[in-house]
């Protein structure tokens, strides 16, 4: 405060000030939703779930080979029973699970297949029920393969076991910091809102203005981060290329953890459907 | 008179402990200073002195009325208390989302209903008692960190709040800015407003707080005494530099 302020108070500051009652003002779509937006943005803004050590640890690129090797296979099948062999595996799996994780993953699988069978649901028309009810199977064994993985493997493992699989650096940089950072600003957002609110004494006269306003300061805010966020790495030695971290593992544990989901890609060739 | 009171008040983050059977009782006028290490529990208490979180278990009274989950989910009663309660965050960053200095000190009394004049009247007063008339016509996103804790202090006293919730707001000032801005607290307190200020920085508070409400590692409250007391206690005080 380098100008010199002004010493004595104004008069208004000094009088106590009355919360006025206001008539019950039609509330905006902004208003009505803005709890349910700090409850989003709390659920994005929370750190990343701790993610238990699995009794077999398997290298990074195991996991993710497995993981794509089982969407594959969910994908092109068309037997019931090779189907169900998938399901029983995945369920084995889930034996070896918390009962925290397993409430975790049963929360978000249920979630992301109801969002999912929004979009599974118009064929229905096409082609009926047997085809909705298959389709609606395969597609949420998938996400539950899916989820089984988001929660079993540290992002880390997942940016290694890309880097494995010569995946490209712009990539895997891109996946890295796109992750860590819908994070940060999520967390931002959060903060702003709760700012905003504690100076809203009134239902606002332009909420969308002040949206604008918002999000306009995130993205100059998202872009100043982005800036620094390279600069720092690049003082820390960042030359874009990531290197791979080499993690003890026991090669045959990783063969074997792939034996089932290729005994099943092979009697699907061979008995096919 | 009693303006605050908590009884026993735990509030758990999702994978830890934020406060811990906490009980006290703030009266009007007072300028209270939180201290404690990082992470004790000064800011979470600050956030729901403020109405943005609400205690897992406990009594939080404001007026005598429970401020509880449930009266925080009427959106009028959640104004009135925002109109009571003015709140200076510890990254002033996420505070300021207006295209001017000048706009962001309107924006509470602009939904106050004041004439034209009124308000410019109170923004201008602002301004000046945290020296930023001349940011006045600012973007507040490029202002330095220090400014920004100034407008921000700026924007909360432009509403008249009754109970003013510091959370460090001397962070990043210099020393002649945080001399002035403590001496705009007492005034503030002098004219009857209730200060709570967090602060891990025993040094900068000492001379300006009236009682410390101390904190400790495990998220409870280790002490709660006034500054006469404090400085009867030199280990104490010698405990709260080295925070």
């Amino acid at each position: 405060m380098d100008p010199k302020p002004r010493t004595e108070l104004p008069a208004w500051l000094i009088e106590k000030s009355t919360s006025t009652k206001r008539q019950a003002a039609r509330t905006s779509f902004l208003q009505r939703n803005q709890r349910h937006l700090r409850a989003l943005l709390t659920r994005l803004a929370q750190p990343a779930p701790v993610i238990a050590k699995r009794r077999w640890h398997l290298a990074p690129q195991i996991n993710l080979i497995r993981l794509l090797l089982l969407v594959f296979l969910i994908a092109l099948i068309n037997n019931v029973t090779l189907l169900w062999c998938l399901a029983i595996l995945l369920g084995f799996q889930l034996l070896l699970l918390s009962p925290s994780q397993l409430r975790r993953f049963v929360k978000s699988w249920f979630v992301s297949s109801l969002v999912a069978l929004i979009f599974v649901l118009p064929s229905y028309w096409l082609t009926g029920p047997s085809t909705l009810l298959f389709f609606g199977l395969k597609t949420s064994l998938m996400l539950a393969n899916a989820q089984y993985y988001r929660l079993t493997t540290p992002f880390q493992d997942l940016l290694s076991g890309l880097k494995a699989l010569h995946c490209p650096d712009v990539l895997i940089m891109t996946c890295a910091i796109a992750i860590t950072y819908l994070r940060m600003l999520g967390q931002h957002l959060l903060l702003t809102m709760e700012a905003l609110e504690l100076r809203t004494v009134a239902p606002a006269k332009h909420p969308y203005r002040l949206i604008g306003a918002m999000f306009g300061n995130l993205y100059l805010k998202s872009y100043s981060y982005a800036l620094e966020l390279y600069a720092a790495m690049e003082a820390r030695g960042f030359n874009g290329h990531y290197v791979r971290t080499t993690t003890p593992h026991n090669r045959w544990r990783d063969y074997l953890s792939l034996s089932p989901d290729i005994l099943v890609l092979i009697l699907f060739i061979f008995w096919g459907n | 008179m009693v303006l605050i009171k908590l009884a026993n008040l735990c509030y758990d983050y999702p994978n830890t402990r934020g406060l811990d059977h906490l009980s006290l009782t703030i009266d009007a006028g007072e300028f209270v200073c939180l201290m404690g290490p990082n992470g004790s529990g000064k800011s979470t208490l600050l956030r729901i002195l403020s109405g943005l979180a609400s205690p897992k278990s406990g009594e939080y009274q404001l007026h005598g009325q429970a401020v509880t989950a449930a009266y925080l989910t009427d959106a009028q009663q959640r104004q009135q208390l925002h109109q009571k309660i003015g709140m200076v965050f510890q990254n002033t960053d996420v505070q300021l989302f207006n295209t001017s200095v000048a706009e962001e000190v309107a924006f509470g009394p602009r939904q106050l209903g004041l004439s034209a004049s009124a308000i410019e009247q109170r923004v201008n007063d602002c301004l000046q008692l945290t020296a930023c008339e001349d940011l006045r016509d600012r973007v507040p996103y490029q202002l330095s960190g220090g400014e920004k804790k100034r407008v921000a202090l700026a924007s909360v006293l432009a509403l008249n709040p009754e109970i003013l919730l510091l959370d460090e707001p001397l962070n990043g000032l210099t020393i002649a800015a945080q001399r002035q801005m403590l001496t705009l607290l007492q005034r503030l307190q002098a004219a009857g407003k209730t200060i709570i200020m967090a602060s891990h920085n025993f040094q900068q508070v000492q001379t300006v707080g009236q009682r410390f409400i101390i904190f400790n590692r495990l998220h409870q409250l280790d002490a709660d005494m006034s500054q006469a007391d404090l400085q009867r206690q030199p280990e104490r005080q010698a405990q709260l530099m080295t925070l």
